[in-house]
């Protein structure tokens, strides 16, 4: 009786051990290596955007393809937050740096898409000053996700395990 | 052999790996984070960097002089060392140094590289600007040509050396000579400009008259006659000598007429009678004080691009030659077309055109050439065991240094978890007074706003009969600050309420940007599109080269001729 109930927790604990927690670890691993690809694409993506003014379809479209490749779904989410000096204008001592006297305001993902498509060579064209911000989230489950919820489930909000940002300041004013 | 033993041999080999492969991937996870923070430091240390160069110059009217310009771009550097130490915590600027092989500074007709130099003074290597280089190529073709071109970011070059068996140094600006504004000026039936300027003081000719232009200013004047009074008031100016000289609306006096606006808000008054009646034969009609610039810059342009036409007919990409005599390749080939024969389809102003490809790959060529062996000497002498070298730069940031005023840093050498940290970055910039490339430009309409040249909305409304104001340097947007000393600067403190009134702040040209391209740009035509006027509205109709087209040219042509060009000692 004793030798059976130990080779019965042996077996599961060989099973465990010989098939949930490779493949728990090589999921993970697969995750990883995702978040490096959409961590740099991010990185690209967005410095490319800063450092020309200029946001393209065709780089969007790479930047995307990219993300993708990595098996995921993913939620991209940009933010332009164009700099408006005109409120500033309207008096001489104006300061340009200073909080207050200038507004941004913000176009969001599905209205940088319609500017873009909307636009003669498809492309939305940002200015120095303005701000480009990139977020991605994955939409899917992921393996690893999937098996970690099997054994152990998080309370509360839940959380992302492929997710990348990056953002700053346009450098140059982009041209048509 | 038992499972237990087969599950724990498992367990020894799996783990292991796992922890390995873990790990690995981690450090992989880190160097990312690492290399996208190092990115962005390096991109808004560089950012800084240019901002400080396009600030100092724009505030400083004597910028374009070299002392001065060397100043500007050694507190650039220094910016962008501050700025690049004040994020990275564990590195100090000297470390930042260290790993900085090169920063290349190009400018309108030629480049700095800083680098690590050897210092005979010091008998030891420092760090400091290397020797201005010219964008230059030596081209030979046959016995009697062998000679210098040096280009610049536009279309203005320097002949130097043998043309047809004589020695030339000629500087000027090469344009096509079937354009239309210099076609309907007609100015080849002018001996010589002193004719032609007689004609214009004289405002017998109504048709050059059009192309008199009125240039305008808001400047920040104190009243003197209620010293607590600031205001801004309008002047009318011309570019005399690389120098703005502005018209005084109330003058009392003869000596009163003109002034330079200097950085002291002091009206410098010309008291110079030669200077006065020089200046006094600008005033035109409506007691308007017009400026000559674009008909000089097209009667200089015509006489060079004539005199270039002529005489170096034939010289092909394929003349281009080293120091020794060896031909050169380039990045682009244009195989057998004439270089600086210019026509409708060779007019240098348009981006594609043979005279273009060839200032860009010359341009590229020189810089790549000195940034290997300025990156190479700095590894030779480096503190670090690292081997620095040159990355290859995209064809995107290529085009940036091509066309524009740009920095490039270069960052190598830096660990970073599991990796070894090695970026660079470009950024250009085109609102600095330091060149006019063709999207330096904006557009004031009738309504007071002001626009890219190729904003959608300003064709429309100029398609509707909306006038142009006026097309000036996009810098004049920009607030400008003037230091303000004594009974000014007091009255500008009471007017704060702050004693720190030492500087008054205020816009040379106070308009509206438009909501269409200047805040957000997008749906607008290039600048080639302007020049070829393939322009149309939103409705398809043709805009006439009179409402967009030519006015671009012709103050495209009046603020490049009021640009100090630094290497136009040459017989310009």
């Amino acid at each position: 009786m004793g030798d059976s109930l130990i080779t019965i927790i042996a077996i599961f604990l060989a099973a465990i051990l010989m098939f949930i927690f490779p493949l728990m670890a090589m999921s993970e691993r697969t995750d990883d290596v995702s978040q490096i690809a959409v961590q740099t694409a991010t990185t690209e993506f967005t410095n490319n955007v800063r450092t020309t003014g200029k946001l393209t379809l065709e780089d969007y479209e790479k930047f995307i393809s990219t993300i993708y490749s990595t098996g995921n779904t993913y939620d991209v989410q940009m933010q332009a937050q164009i700099l408006d000096e005109n409120p500033g204008v309207k008096t001489t001592q104006a300061e340009t740096t200073k909080i207050g006297e200038n507004v941004y305001y913000i176009l969001y993902t599905t209205q940088i898409e319609e500017r873009i498509a909307n636009s003669k060579n498809d492309t939305l064209t940002l200015k120095e000053g303005d701000r480009f911000m990139v977020t991605v989230k994955n939409t899917n489950t992921t393996i690893a996700q999937t098996l970690r919820n099997f054994f152990y489930k998080l309370s509360g909000n839940d959380t992302y395990q492929i997710a990348a940002q990056h953002g700053g300041i346009v450098t140059v004013n982009g041209t048509n | 052999m038992k499972l237990q033993h087969l599950a724990i041999i498992f367990i020894i080999i799996v783990v292991p790996i796992s922890l390995v492969l873990s790990l690995y991937i981690n450090n992989q996870i880190k160097s990312i984070g690492y290399q996208s923070r190092y990115d962005s430091y390096l991109i808004d240390a560089t950012y800084d960097a240019i901002k400080a160069f396009q600030l100092n110059t724009y505030n400083n009217r004597f910028s374009t002089l070299g002392n001065s310009k060397i100043r500007d771009i050694e507190a650039s550097i220094n910016t962008y060392f501050d700025s690049i130490s004040t994020n990275f915590n564990n590195y100090t600027a000297n470390d930042i140094k260290e790993h900085t092989p090169a920063i290349l500074f190009n400018l309108y007709d030629g480049y700095y590289i800083y680098s690590k130099y050897f210092d005979t003074e010091l008998n030891d290597y420092t760090f400091g600007l290397k020797p201005f280089m010219y964008y230059s190529c030596r081209y030979k073709y046959g016995t009697n040509n062998d000679f210098v071109v040096n280009y610049t970011l536009d279309n203005t070059i320097t002949i130097i050396g043998m043309v047809n068996g004589e020695y030339v140094s000629k500087t000027g600006h090469l344009i096509s000579l079937d354009d239309e504004v210099l076609e309907s000026m007609n100015l080849s039936s002018y001996s010589s400009w002193e004719v032609l300027e007689a004609v214009l003081n004289s405002n017998s000719n109504a048709n050059l008259n059009k192309y008199k232009e009125v240039l305008t200013e808001d400047l920040i004047i104190f009243d003197s006659a209620n010293g607590t009074n600031q205001k801004t008031e309008t002047f009318e100016y011309i570019v005399y000598n690389s120098q703005k000289v502005y018209k005084n609306n109330n003058a009392s006096a003869n000596n009163e007429k003109y002034f330079y606006y200097s950085t002291g808000n002091t009206k410098n008054f010309v008291n110079s009678d030669d200077m006065i009646e020089l200046l006094d034969k600008h005033i035109g009609e409506g007691n308007h004080f017009y400026s000559y610039s674009a008909i000089q810059y097209y009667y200089d342009a015509q006489e060079f691009t004539k005199w270039v036409n002529s005489n170096l007919n034939g010289i092909k990409q394929s003349h281009a030659v080293d120091n020794e005599g060896n031909k050169i390749t380039f990045a682009s080939d244009t195989g057998e077309a004439d270089i600086f024969v210019t026509s409708k389809d060779n007019n240098p102003l348009k981006s594609n055109s043979v005279f273009n490809e060839n200032r860009l790959s010359v341009i590229r060529k020189s810089i790549e050439t000195n940034l290997i062996v300025a990156i190479d000497n700095f590894s030779d002498h480096s503190k670090t065991q690292y081997e620095f070298v040159m990355p290859n730069l995209t064809e995107d940031d290529w085009y940036k240094i091509e066309n524009n005023i740009s920095i490039v840093t270069f960052l190598q050498g830096l660990p970073i978890s599991a990796k070894v940290y090695n970026n660079y970055c470009a950024i250009s910039n085109n609102t600095n007074q330091e060149m006019v490339g063709t999207n330096s430009l904006y557009v004031i309409d009738g309504n007071g706003k002001y626009h890219l040249p190729g904003c959608q909305e300003l064709i429309d409304s100029l398609y509707n009969g909306t006038t142009i104001e006026g097309i000036y340097l996009s810098s004049d947007f920009q607030r400008k600050s003037i230091s303000i000393t004594g009974s000014d600067s007091n009255a500008h403190g009471q007017l704060t309420g702050s004693n720190q009134g030492t500087y008054v702040y205020f816009y040379p040209k106070m308009a509206t940007s438009c909501y269409n391209c200047i805040v957000t740009a997008s749906n607008g035509y290039s600048t080639d599109d302007i020049i070829a006027n393939t322009i149309k509205t939103s409705d398809g109709k043709n805009l006439d080269s009179s409402k967009l087209s030519n006015p671009f040219l012709i103050a495209l042509a009046r603020v490049r001729y009021n640009l100090y060009v630094t290497n136009g000692y040459f017989g310009y």
